[in-house]
């Protein structure tokens, strides 16, 4: 009898073995860009079911009080050479997006290598969440519209595009999850 | 015994139970990223044609294949963009003068081309271009193939600049050779901007301003159009763009290259810097503010401008025993051909471009100056 539980015993430690080894396996770790948008005392929340379709990753920042301070999504799309991974960061209070950043890039130096200056970031923060982008070629005639880098439409596009993709998938969060 | 046993069984359980919640609430994996960033190889060229026009009466078709068929010959070239940034490459291909041997021609025949490219860019290369290098229609770069946005045909034109050698060759148009029109009229560009509708035109960082070149032409109302409009920039580079393109674009007279031809539908690569003169038929129009770089300023009762005397000779306005001088306002006056050395252009103090003389009455200086021209 004795020889049999110690035998179930073993067994159990065998499967919790084989969960531990496949927890540890699941478990990611939060990247470093996504650390360094949080302050301490906040707790980092990953959304995969609101993943995929262009959005590589989803985070909701929470503060100490366990609410929601802002969604991190980091998404791609093609640019002129390659692919372009950006980041955008909305501000749950305001609904407002208050970083851009590229991740990632392979476009061309002299033309849309431009796509990392904070001149041309900047001009996607402060929209609202519940708007679309639009590229405009020349100048700013709307808060919607944003002017595309000199010589490198199809680069810019390309952000406002995924950027655009991250503000309808903030908006489907904000309706569906209890932030 | 039987105890501890059971303890040992529960704390297990409770060990796999924990594990197993923890598994679950970890978070998906994201998906993999999609880009693959390597561009597609070209598959074949199979069919793919270049257009020749001008060369015979109708436009003639050469298959790519045809023109990979012609001796090759491999060169190390290097690029220059108009940043200064230089590239080096091996290339191969084919040269120009062996394609245009087939039809019995040469580039010694010829007084210019164009070179277009499938995005719409185009640049026409000079008879002076054309009698002193070779060019290639180059097939293969740095021993591979041309990639998706480059081939059939990229050109390439060893010592000069990277602005002609166009990726995506779809059509080569050779240009008759028109004689040079004499000027006989030069207008000042900045006040002939200055009464034209400036817009909003956000260069990179800056937001700057702009004015329609179809404006412009209104304004100039030039009794013909000519084909081609003739820039020289201040660094010295020249350029001719079809008048049908230039009148689309804008001119950007504040900020950064200015002033600047651009506009938001052209490539980059169309764009001129720095504008100095630019020629269209019998007018020129020049820029006071690059005059004063490129051909240096003078003092004249402590009035620092451009001599007016090199400034008309060098936009290449025909001698004349009298020239008339017009302001933006319609107020003309004239002045001798004499005269014309002790004249200057300069900037007042309200931004206005203005003529001065030494010696000369106070009707001479005119505020906002428009144009010269020479008179009977």
């Amino acid at each position: 009898m004795e020889g049999c539980s110690i035998g179930v015993t073993r067994f159990i430690a065998f499967i919790a073995l084989i969960c531990l080894l496949t927890a540890c396996a699941s478990v990611q770790t939060i990247p470093v860009y996504v650390e360094e948008l949080s302050v301490d005392g906040e707790t980092i929340r990953r959304l995969g079911t609101y993943e995929g379709g262009g959005i590589t990753a989803v985070y909701i920042i929470q503060n100490g009080e366990g609410g929601a301070r802002a969604v991190i999504q980091a998404a791609e799309a093609q640019g002129f050479n390659d692919t372009i991974r950006i980041l955008v960061l909305t501000n749950v209070q305001t609904g407002l997006t208050e970083r851009v950043e590229v991740l990632e890039h392979n476009e061309t130096e002299d033309y849309g290598g431009y796509v990392t200056e904070e001149w041309f970031l900047g001009r996607f923060v402060g929209k609202d969440a519940e708007t679309s982008l639009r590229l405009v070629k020349m100048a700013v005639k709307s808060k919607e519209d944003i002017v595309a880098i000199t010589g490198a439409t199809y680069t810019s596009q390309a952000i406002v595009d995924s950027v655009n993709m991250c503000l309808i998938n903030y908006r489907r969060i904000i309706e569906e999850v209890e932030l | 015994m039987r105890k501890q046993v059971r303890i040992l069984q529960f704390l297990a359980l409770l060990l796999v139970m924990t594990l197993v919640a923890v598994a679950c609430s970890a978070p998906v994996e994201a998906p993999a990223e999609t880009g693959n960033g390597a561009e597609e190889q070209p598959s074949g060229q199979e069919g793919e044609k270049i257009v020749i026009s001008g060369l015979e009466s109708t436009d003639i078709e050469v298959i790519v294949e045809e023109i990979k068929d012609l001796k090759s010959v491999t060169v190390n070239a290097t690029s220059v963009s108009s940043s200064g940034e230089e590239n080096q490459y091996t290339v191969t291909g084919p040269i120009f003068d062996d394609l245009l041997k087939k039809y019995g021609k040469s580039q010694d025949d010829l007084s210019g081309i164009r070179l277009v490219a499938g995005d719409g860019y185009s640049i026409e290369v000079s008879q002076e271009i054309l009698q002193s290098r070779d060019i290639i229609l180059a097939h293969t770069i740095d021993g591979q193939p041309l990639d998706e946005k480059t081939r059939p045909i990229r050109v390439v034109i060893p010592e000069e600049r990277a602005m002609y050698w166009i990726r995506n060759l779809v059509k080569i148009e050779v240009l008759e050779s028109a004689p040079k029109a004499e000027v006989g009229r030069v207008l000042i560009l900045e006040t002939l901007i200055s009464q034209a509708n400036a817009e909003d035109y956000t260069y990179y960082e800056s937001t700057d301003k702009a004015v329609k070149v179809e404006e412009l032409l209104e304004l100039l109302a030039l009794e013909s159009l000519p084909d081609t409009a003739s820039f020289v920039a201040s660094d010295g580079f020249e350029k001719n763009e079809q008048l049908d393109i230039f009148s689309k674009g804008y001119i950007k007279f504040t900020g950064e290259d200015a002033p600047l031809f651009l506009s938001p539908d052209l490539p980059k690569g169309m764009h001129i810097k720095s504008i100095y003169l630019c020629s269209m038929g019998d007018v020129a129009l020049v820029s006071q503010q690059m005059a004063a770089e490129v051909l240096g300023t003078k003092e004249v009762k402590d009035k620092v401008g451009v001599d007016l005397k090199e400034l008309i000779n060098k936009a290449g306005l025909a001698d004349a025993d009298k020239y008339l001088l017009t302001a933006a306002d319609g107020y003309t006056v004239e002045i001798l051909r004499e005269d014309r050395e002790k004249g200057v252009v300069f900037i007042n103090s309200k931004g206005q471009v203005t003529t001065f003389f030494e010696d000369l009455p106070k009707n001479t200086q005119v505020k906002d100056f428009l144009s010269i021209e020479g008179i009977e």
